[in-house]
Parts: structure tokens; C-alpha cells; sequence
């Protein structure tokens, strides 16, 4: 069947089905996008924080929307080939555009890759922290002794169970128990567990014996039962959780069951004894009543459902009240049931026996929910799993510090109508780090040259310039004495180095540039993140719109690079038919561009 | 529309104009942006600023959706269709204003509950 309007415009509309077709689509798309920019808009003004402000590199996002223009003239070329029947013109044309469209992704990648690898911490006097993180060092913390800029990546790095180098963000805990909940354990954190266990020569046994509980008459299962001292393993768990939830569910059809009986027991009570008072309650009438026969039944049925709900609150599994309100317990095969029916265990403990020096795990922060506290001896972990001990050495150890940020801990001071400067040479940060108050010395002299130059033409600097030390200020600041700390004339900024082609990409060169090491203890970190949407609003709908958009790149240049690929029989066959089709595909990536051009602005200049 | 190959060729010229004028729009987007001397209202980003960029970013996009897309000479249905999607992308973001001239106001919030502890039954 041939299908009409594929070539050929329709009378009415004027227009071949894909060009519907894709305005539709592209319809759809500005609401789409429309929608995530107002998100945008919302989470700006509605922010609790300092939004980061022209807070990405220029040059990556300058270069992609010059690709992506370049790729935008390129695809219209490309159809305009096509039109004139230039088959080669239109490969060339077409192949710079998918290359565009190649490159774009590269940039965008790197740009992707850097955020995920920086660090950054907000601390409890709201104190941002940004950085590289350091690994750990077999034989010691060796990331303390580290010197300052240089990065010698060795074999002498402690590796986890995946042979990955372990990051100095970790929570070290000792444990002397740990007790998993049987139905939430998450197995590959008990696989890492036992693997530092193993590396460490500590062994982790069941505390106790496990029964099972069983409610019923019969001798236990005698397969089904733990023995306190077998050693800890991701079977072991498995199996008592196993044994543990066929128990339950037999636990359960008792129960049922002998409710059922302790009924039977009461009501026969009720029937032989009396025991709602029925014959009392009737009595109870007076003679004659001026009660009409209809309200006195109403009064009679109502007061036989009160009496019913009281009695029902009366059984119970282990016990029933007697006519006489005593407790009786309630036998089954001659026992009372108390004594058979005993409380699952739904948690396993194990005991921690060190090899030498006492066991040392490591937690991810985000993976412990209930944080070490002194009084308390104990964590949670997000699965469940509790441990009690003490806390090992967890300070967050950065290497580099590249980014300290007293923006937020300003906004907090104001509010409680606290002079910035004062809270600020009052925070852990200033007050702890010799290095990092020499840098703020160096950066207030630097910002009242900056409110000088800035005076005379009647302006005055910005928060992000008083209260805010970026890497090249950083890295200006590390390298220059006091004295000689001097701002730029004519830039209207904190002196800064100046950054080379490659760290418009990658971020700052740590090999070359020196930055502070900085040891935070864990009980200063509010909350800690690398750059990820995790770590703000800005970044989580950076991330979603840029990421949709990247995700669109790669959508467009897969259907334009089949036309490059695949449209040399069509166009032998057709011309003008894969001509109206990469006109369509050139609209869809028209429209690409056309976000960029707002997405570009938004998120790297505003 | 420019379908015949005579108006393509006339219209590649046109195609490279606006491809160049792109480029200089996002130069000054740029320059605007980080430039101590054009860096209109107070110093650093600004309500100046954002408007700027903002104007130059549209123009850029008016600049694409006409000539690039052939907005500028197209049939009515296409701009019915794409029309009524603006409308509705516009009116996602009047509904945030209207949020924001309509809040919500919520005192348990602010004195810790003292206001709403005077709703006593008999008000209700």
C-alpha cells in the first residue's frame, strides 16, 4: 500500500505527514523544556542558599554553542545539497554536522566528568568546602603526610574489595557487634564487610544461638536452628532469614488458630454462665414501660453490641477473663500458649574477634543513617545493619583544596543579625587551619582593594566577591606573600592565576599549582557530596536539563547520521522524499540549538 | 517556502548571514558577561544582566526558528501547531507567577504552632 502525502503536500494543510509530524513533536518539546525553565526559574528564587552564580567554565559551553550553531548551518546546507541534487555536498555537509554533534558530546563529557570528581562538603557553620579528596595509604593514613601538590599514585594505595583506591571519606568505625536485619541486609555491603574482615585476620560470629520459636507443641526443628560461633557469611543470613520467614508464616496460622480456640473456650462461658448479663439486662425493664417495642429492641441490640466489643477485647492468646474478671490463661495441648508463642527474632548478632589490632570498616557517609555519637557507641546503616563499638579516624581528608565558601554562612549570620566578618573568623574553618586564615587575610585585603577600585564608580563588590575564595583565588593566594597581594587593574576581581587552555577543561592542574591540604573531623561535615544533584538544586536541574539536551544530541545525530549512512538508495530512488525527510530530521536539530541558545546563557554566564 | 533549487541558491547566502550573526550574538553574550567595561547595571550579574542576556539569547533563537526553521514563511497549520505548544510552555510559567503572588500562607510555621492552637474546636 502506498502511503499518500509522503512527497507530495496535502491541498488543505499544505504539508507532507513528517512535517505534521514533527511540529507536533517540537510542540510538544517547548512544553517540555518550557516546563524544566520554569522549573529552573522556581528553584532560583525559591533557593535557601546562595545560588551559584557564573559558577562553570566559559569556554566549554562557548564551544559548544559555536558547534552547535556551525551544526545548525551545516544540516540546513545539507538539505539545501539535497534539493540541488548535490549527493556529495550533502555527505560533506552532513558528516560536519554528526562530527558536531560527536565533539559536543566530548566537551559536554569532560565537563560531566570534572563535576563528578570534585568534593564538596558544607559544614555545620554552613562552611562550603570544595576539592579533591585524598585516597588512603597502606601502612597509615599517608594522605596526612602527604606533601602538598604533589600526587604520587602508587601501588602502596589500601584497595577495596573491587581493587579500587579507597577515598578519605569514609567513616571508620571498630565494631565489637554487628547485628543485621534479617529481611534488609544489603549483600554486597556484608561482602565487603567479610572482604576487609578477611584482609584484616577478624573473624565475625553469630552472638547467640537462634530458635525458632515455634509456636506449636512439637520439639523444634532441630535442622532449622543456629548454633551461636558460626562465622558470618551472606548464606548464613540468607538461611536464618529463610528459616526465619517460613517460622513466621507458621507462626502465624497458630495464632489464627488458636484465637479460633480461646472463642470457642469463651463463648461456651458466655452461653453456660451468662456472662453478657443478658437475663440481668432484660429484667432490667421496668414493668409497663413506656418504651414502644421498636425502641426497646433498638436499645436491647445496641446494648448487646457494646457488651460484644468488651467481651471481644477480653481474648486474647494468653489469657481469657473468667466470669469473674480473673485471668485464665488459655491451654493448648495442656501448655499455656505464652509459653510455646515467643517473639521472632527478626536481627542476627555477631560477635567481632580481632586478629591483632581490632577490626577497622568503612562507611560510605551517605550509607549511615544514624551517626556515630559519643553516649550512644553505635551506628545504623541504611540497610538496617547496627553496629556498636567506636568510631575509628574519619576525618574528611582533602589534598586539594581548591574552593572555601562563606557565602552561606553570611546568609545564616544575618539572619540571626550577626556581623558577617565576625561569624566568619569565628567559624571551625578560620579558627582551626592556620593556612586557610592566612588565605582569608590575604583575600580581605584583596577584597578592600576591590571595594576601592570599585567605589569610584559608584559600585561596590558582589557576596561571590567578598565572601567567596574560588581555586585561582586560591591558587594566587598560595603562591603570594601578604604583602604582595595586589589586584589586577581593571578586572574588578580578587587577584587570581590565569587559567590555561587545559584547566578550562579539567579544572585546576594540582601538579603544578598548590593548594591546601585539609583535614575536616567527621562531626564538623553537615553534609557532603561531589558535584552531582545530590549537592544543590543548581546542580540537579543543570544536570536534568543539560542532560536532556545531551540526550537529544545524541538522538539527533543518530537519526541524521542514518540519513548520511543509509539514504544513498533513497535518495538514487527518491530524491525528494529523503529530502523532506532530512528537512524534518533538520528541524528536530534546529530545535536542539535553539535550547542550547537558552541553556547556555542560563547556567554558565547568569 | 524556498523549494525550488533557484530559491535554495538564493537563500544559502541568507543561511551563512544568520549563522555569522549567531556566532556575534553569543561573543557578546559572552563579552556582556564578563567583561568589567560592558557589565551593565550594578557590578557583577544583576536583574540588568539577566534581562541582556536574555534579550540577546531570544533574538538568537527568533533568529534560528525563523530563517533556519522557515518559520518566517510557513504554512498556517504549522503555526497552529506550534503555536498552541508556546502558549502552553508560556502559561507553565505564568502559573509560577501566579504562585508566587498567591502563597501560601501557613503560621504553625512561624510561631510554632501558637496560631493554630487559637482555632479551638468551637470555631471550627
Amino acid at each position: 500500500m502506498e502511503i499518500p502525502y509522503v512527497v507530495t503536500p496535502r491541498k488543505d494543510t499544505g504539508l507532507f505527514n513528517s512535517k505534521i509530524a514533527i511540529w507536533l513533536f517540537l510542540a510538544s518539546e517547548v512544553m517540555l523544556f518550557g516546563g524544566l525553565f520554569s522549573g529552573y526559574v522556581f528553584l532560583r528564587i525559591g533557593a535557601d542558599y546562595p545560588w551559584p552564580e557564573r559558577t562553570l567554565p566559559v569556554l566549554p559551553g562557548l564551544l559548544n554553542t559555536f558547534i552547535l550553531i556551525a551544526s545548525s548551518v551545516t544540516v540546513v546546507f545539507a538539505w539545501a545539497s539535497l534539493k540541488m541534487r548535490k549527493w556529495v555536498h550533502f555527505q560533506i555537509y552532513m558528516g560536519i554536522t554528526v562530527l558536531c554533534a560527536l565533539v559536543f558530546m566530548v566537551f559536554k563529557g569532560l565537563e560531566y566528568n570534572v563535576k563528578f570528581h570534585h568534593q564538596a562538603a558544607r559544614l555545620v557553620d554552613y562552611t562550603m568546602v570544595e576539592g579533591h579528596i585524598d585516597y588512603e595509604k597502606a601502612g597509615g593514613h599517608g594522605a596526612n603526610h602527604a606533601e602538598e601538590g604533589t600526587h604520587d599514585a602508587g601501588p602502596d594505595y589500601v584497595l577495596n574489595s573491587k581493587g579500587k583506591q579507597i577515598e578519605m571519606n569514609v567513616q571508620r568505625f571498630l565494631p565489637e557487634t554487628v547485628t543485621f536485619d534479617l529481611l534488609r541486609f544489603h549483600q554486597p555491603w556484608v561482602e565487603e564487610m567479610l572482604s576487609e574482615a578477611s584482609q584484616a585476620g577478624a573473624t565475625l560470629a553469630l552472638a547467640n544461638d537462634i530458635d525458632l520459636n515455634r509456636a506449636d507443641a512439637e520439639t523444634k526443628d532441630a535442622s532449622k536452628v543456629f548454633a551461636a560461633g558460626e562465622p558470618l557469611s551472606v548464606d548464613l543470613l540468607k538461611r536464618i532469614a529463610a528459616a526465619q520467614t517460613e517460622n513466621h508464616a507458621f507462626n502465624q496460622t497458630n495464632r489464627t488458630e488458636y484465637l479460633r480456640q480461646a472463642w470457642d473456650m469463651k463463648w461456651d462461658d458466655v452461653k453456660e454462665n451468662d456472662l453478657l448479663g443478658e437475663a440481668a439486662f432484660v429484667a432490667s425493664f421496668p414493668a409497663g414501660s413506656q418504651l414502644e417495642a421498636k425502641e426497646r429492641d433498638l436499645a436491647y441490640t445496641r446494648w448487646k453490641a457494646g457488651m460484644r466489643a468488651n467481651f471481644a477485647t477480653e481474648v486474647g492468646i494468653d489469657s481469657i477473663k473468667n466470669g469473674t474478671g480473673q485471668d485464665v490463661p488459655v491451654l493448648i495441648d495442656g501448655k499455656p500458649f505464652s509459653a510455646i508463642e515467643r517473639p521472632e527474632a527478626s536481627a542476627a548478632s555477631f560477635t567481632v574477634s580481632s586478629g591483632g589490632q581490632p577490626l577497622s570498616l568503612r562507611f560510605k557517609n551517605h550509607d549511615v543513617i544514624t551517626d556515630y555519637k559519643e553516649g550512644l557507641g553505635a551506628i545504623t546503616l541504611r540497610d538496617g545493619t547496627a553496629l556498636s563499638g567506636k568510631q575509628g579516624d574519619s576525618a574528611m581528608v582533602y589534598h586539594y583544596v581548591d574552593g572555601i565558601d562563606f557565602q552561606h554562612l553570611v546568609m545564616q549570620a544575618e539572619t540571626k543579625g550577626i556581623e558577617p566578618l565576625i561569624a566568619i573568623e569565628n567559624s571551625w574553618m578560620i579558627k582551626n587551619n592556620p593556612v586557610v586564615a592566612q588565605l582569608w587575610e590575604k583575600h580581605l585585603k584583596a577584597v578592600g582593594q576591590l571595594e576601592t577600585a570599585l567605589a569610584e564608580k559608584g559600585r561596590e563588590p558582589t557576596h561571590k566577591d567578598r565572601y567567596r575564595m574560588g581555586w585561582q583565588e586560591i591558587a594566587y593566594y598560595m603562591k603570594t606573600p601578604l604583602d604582595q597581594v595586589q589586584i589586577e587593574e581593571g578586572t574588578f576581581t580578587a587577584p587570581r592565576v590565569t587559567m590555561s587552555l587545559a584547566e578550562h577543561f579539567k579544572g585546576p592542574d594540582y601538579h603544578n599549582r598548590q593548594f591546601p591540604h585539609l583535614a575536616i573531623p567527621r562531626d564538623q561535615v553537615m553534609m557532603d557530596s561531589k558535584f552531582t544533584p545530590k549537592w544543590n538544586t543548581y546542580y540537579a536541574i543543570y544536570f536534568t536539563i543539560t542532560g536532556l539536551h545531551g540526550l537529544h544530541v545524541i538522538g539527533g545525530a543518530i537519526v541524521l547520521g542514518y540519513y548520511l549512512f543509509f539514504g544513498r538508495k533513497m535518495y538514487l530512488s527518491n530524491p525528494e522524499w529523503l529530502a523532506n525527510r532530512v528537512e524534518v530530521g533538520g528541524l528536530f536539530w534546529h530545535f536542539v540549538d535553539l535550547v542550547w541558545i537558552f541553556a547556555f546563557p542560563i547556567f554558565y554566564l547568569m | 517556502m524556498a523549494d525550488s533549487a533557484e530559491d535554495i541558491k538564493k537563500s544559502i547566502k541568507l543561511y551563512l548571514i544568520i549563522g555569522a550573526a549567531l556566532f556575534v550574538g553569543t561573543i557578546v553574550t559572552v563579552l556582556v558577561a564578563t567583561v568589567p567595561a560592558l557589565d551593565f547595571g550594578g557590578h557583577g550579574f544583576d536583574a540588568a544582566d539577566m534581562i541582556l542576556g536574555l534579550l540577546i539569547a531570544t533574538t538568537k533563537a527568533s533568529l534560528v526558528a525563523a530563517i533556519f526553521m522557515h518559520l518566517n514563511h510557513e504554512k498556517k497549520a504549522v503555526y497552529w501547531l506550534f503555536g498552541s505548544g508556546l502558549i502552553f510552555a508560556f502559561f507553565l510559567v505564568f502559573l509560577l507567577f501566579w504562585a508566587k503572588a498567591d502563597p501560601i500562607h501557613y503560621d504553625k510555621f512561624q510561631d510554632g504552632g501558637q496560631s493554630a492552637a487559637l482555632i479551638s474546636p468551637q470555631d471550627s
